[in-house]
Order: structure tokens, then C-alpha cells, then sequence
């Protein structure tokens, strides 16, 4: 699951907001049950440890302390007010995972990060849901052949993706106008990578792309891509276009 | 994930694209502490964004942060700043006066003027940052230019003296 909280600045950490956790019961009890769609099921219920909020959707079943949910928010600079919490709780569970049916379904191959360490990119399969993507996992024991055919159904699906391209000189963005994860999509269907480009009256014999993840896409020749990733302030990968459909899974 | 085949710093030897990281990846640049940036922070003023230009202008080799790359200082430019630089040295290439060698590191200029603004829409919260600080205005960005770079823009007899100022770090905050 990504951080649906965000990460609070360092002004937020230092003013020491916290988030109580009584409150923030009193909240879930008041907004949880309004989240329920479907088959998704949530309940907040007491065990030893504390209160814990039970997600369930198909095969999916998550158990999350309610107390690290709290920290989580606090963390992730939610406002200690009851909008704030009732608005954090929505975006968790707008982001829980994704079922395999859900990936069958609306899958779309994008790129992420392949580690945690941020040094390499796979293909993976995002899901929009709402104001997010979420990417989905296969859980253990998902038959290879059903994995398979959910990756080969969203590589298929990016190619409808709508981008938006923008031109910058001899730079050539791509973007999504509201899933900044689905932004890679192109990079799946050289062909319309290709012919984007090239419609936009650039010519790129050695096009590089320049990649991090949930970014616009930036492609441009070796050497104007060098300059760019040279002196990016964020992690990305800078390939050859062409290497980017043989990347593996993630 | 990338195979990590690619050696150490994971070079390809793709023409002037330096790759690092053991899979392909660039790791983020060094120390952003805003002081450490700010070296020739320039005075920016209110003004329009740099137009879309001719898009296929060659350029020279380019340095992406190794030993052999020049520095690129960053000079803090308004929309108007970046519109006049280009036109000024747009201007220069076409009068067929300039030196061979500095009509190189002019376009060079022209291509990084783009890719400052192509570096704030996929990275922008560098910049934010500095923007945040300063009290400066949305349509300031850093650009960024070797010495070689700059000297060559600043022998254009016809920059104007006030945006000559800003980009030799006179009007320097």
C-alpha cells in the first residue's frame, strides 16, 4: 500500500501534531461504515492490543491498529480535526490493495519502483481508483497462468491511456491530466511513443527517457536527456527508449 | 527489475547519457540547502514564460555530474529573463557573427532554457522550495549554465545591461 497520508514538512514535525486515538475512533466509527461498497466490508473492532480496523474485499483481509493508523497520520501531517481524520480514513481506504479481480478488470501496466531503495524500475499493474492508482499485488498462491493473463490484459489497456504531451524545445513530456502513476503507460507501446514524438514535429534518432515514477515522462535526445537527469534533484532511471518494454515485472 | 549488468555506475555508453546506479538509475543530485544554491541567486522581475522555439537545434555534449563535466550554476531567471536570453542569443546565432566555438555553447544555452522548464514540470518541488523561500514568483526558474556557457553569453555585445547584471551575479540578492 502507498502512503495515503503524505509526508508531513518539516514544520508540521516539529509543531509535534499528533493524532489521538480515541478521537480518531470516535471518527472511524462515524465515517467507516460510509465507506463500505459492495464487496467491501469494514469493521472497527477491540482486541488486547487496542482497537484495530478490519478491512475485507474478496480475497484481500487486512487488520490495522488503530493506534498506527493515528501515528501513521500524525506522521503523514494530517490535521488533528475531525474533516482532517474523517479525510485521511477515506484516502487509506481508497488506497487498500487491490483484489485480482479488480486487476482483471481495469489494469493498466505502468512503471514503478522495483525496490525500496529506489535504484530500478519494473512494470506493475495500477488500478485507478478515485483520485489514485493503486498497483496491485498478486497475493501468494494466485495461479501464474491467472498473473499472466492480468499483466497481458493491462499492457493491453495502456495503450487507450489518455496523455497529454507537451513540448519543451527538444524535450517531449508526457503526463496524465490526473494519475500521475498511469504517466509510463506510453513507454509500454513504443509505437505510440514513437509517433507522439514525432507528430510533435521532434526528431529524436537516439531518444532517451528520463523516468521517475509518478513523474511526467521526459524524452529527448542522449545528450539534452544527460543535461536533464544531470541535474535532477529526485531518483530517476535515463534509458534508451527501446529498453523500456524488455524491463521485467516487479 | 533492470538487470544489473551494466557494470559499475551502470554506463551504457550511450552518446553523452551518463547512466548511474547499479540498474539504471541516476541517484538524486547532491546538497539542495538553499544556501549552497544560491551562490548567483539573481534578482528576477515580472514577466511572460519563453515561448516554444525551433525544436531542433543540435547541442553539444553535455554534462550529467561527472569529473569531466563542467559545473552548472543555476541563475534564477524570471519568464521575461528567459524570453529575452533567448531571444538575444537566437538573435546573435542568426547574425552568422559569432565564433564557431561560442555559437556551440549558445545553443547550448537555448537547449538548457528549455530544459529548465522541462526539469521543473517533471521535478518541481526543488524549485518550489527556493520559490517558497524567496517570496518569488511561480514563473522563476533556475537556470542552469556552465562557465563556458555563460561566458559566452555575457560577450554578446548585445545583451542588455540589466540582464547582463543578473547573469554575471551583480544583482545577486
Amino acid at each position: 500500500m502507498t502512503a495515503p497520508f503524505g509526508r508531513s514538512g518539516l514544520l508540521q514535525r516539529l509543531r509535534g501534531v499528533r493524532i489521538d486515538v480515541a478521537d480518531l475512533r470516535e471518527v472511524a466509527d462515524a465515517v467507516l461504515p460510509g465507506l463500505a461498497t459492495g464487496g467491501l466490508r469494514i469493521a472497527v473492532a477491540d482486541r488486547r492490543g487496542g482497537a484495530v480496523v478490519v478491512l475485507e474485499e474478496e480475497e484481500n483481509r487486512q487488520v490495522v491498529a488503530l493506534a498506527d493508523l493515528a501515528e501513521d497520520m500524525a506522521e503523514g501531517g494530517v490535521p488533528a480535526t475531525t474533516e482532517g481524520m474523517a479525510a485521511a480514513l477515506a484516502a487509506w481506504v481508497a488506497h487498500r490493495p487491490v483484489t485480482r479481480d479488480a486487476a482483471q478488470r481495469a489494469g493498466i501496466a505502468v512503471l514503478d519502483w522495483a525496490d525500496a531503495g529506489r535504484t530500478a524500475l519494473g512494470w506493475v499493474v495500477a488500478v485507478p481508483r478515485g483520485r489514485a492508482a493503486v498497483t496491485w499485488t498478486a497475493s501468494g498462491g494466485t495461479d501464474p497462468r491467472t498473473v499472466d493473463r492480468i499483466r497481458a490484459a493491462a499492457r493491453g489497456r495502456a495503450a487507450e491511456v489518455p496523455l497529454d504531451l507537451r513540448v519543451e524545445g527538444t524535450v517531449a513530456l508526457w503526463s496524465h491530466p490526473r494519475l500521475s502513476l498511469l504517466a509510463t503507460a506510453v513507454l509500454g507501446h513504443p509505437e505510440r511513443l514513437l509517433a507522439g514524438v514525432a507528430e510533435a514535429g521532434l526528431e529524436m534518432p537516439d531518444m532517451h527517457v528520463v523516468v521517475t515514477p509518478r513523474r511526467p515522462v521526459a524524452c529527448a535526445g542522449a545528450g539534452v536527456a544527460a543535461r536533464l537527469a544531470g541535474q535532477a534533484n529526485e531518483d530517476q532511471v535515463t534509458l534508451p527508449w527501446r529498453d523500456f518494454t524488455t524491463l521485467p515485472w516487479a | 527489475m533492470i538487470p544489473a549488468d551494466r557494470g559499475k555506475n551502470g554506463a551504457r555508453g550511450t552518446a553523452g547519457a551518463r547512466i548511474v546506479g547499479p540498474s539504471g538509475s541516476n541517484r538524486a543530485g547532491g546538497c539542495r540547502y538553499l544556501p549552497r544554491e544560491s551562490l548567483h541567486l539573481l534578482r528576477p522581475h515580472l514577466g511572460v514564460r519563453v515561448g516554444d522555439r525551433d525544436g531542433g537545434r543540435p547541442v553539444s555534449a553535455l554534462p550529467s555530474g561527472d569529473a569531466a563535466s563542467p559545473v552548472l550554476v543555476p541563475h534564477w531567471l524570471t519568464g521575461a529573463d528567459r524570453g529575452e536570453l533567448a531571444d538575444t542569443v537566437a538573435a546573435a546565432l542568426a547574425s552568422a557573427t559569432v565564433h564557431p566555438v561560442a555559437a556551440i555553447r549558445l545553443e547550448d544555452v537555448l537547449t538548457e532554457l528549455h530544459v529548465a522548464a522541462a526539469r521543473d514540470a517533471v521535478w518541481p518541488s526543488s524549485a518550489a522550495r527556493v520559490r517558497l523561500a524567496t517570496g518569488w514568483d511561480a514563473d522563476v526558474l533556475p537556470v542552469r549554465l556552465s562557465a563556458a556557457e555563460l561566458a559566452s553569453v555575457l560577450a554578446l555585445p548585445t545583451l542588455r545591461p540589466v540582464l547582463r547584471a543578473r547573469l554575471a551575479g551583480g544583482a545577486a540578492r
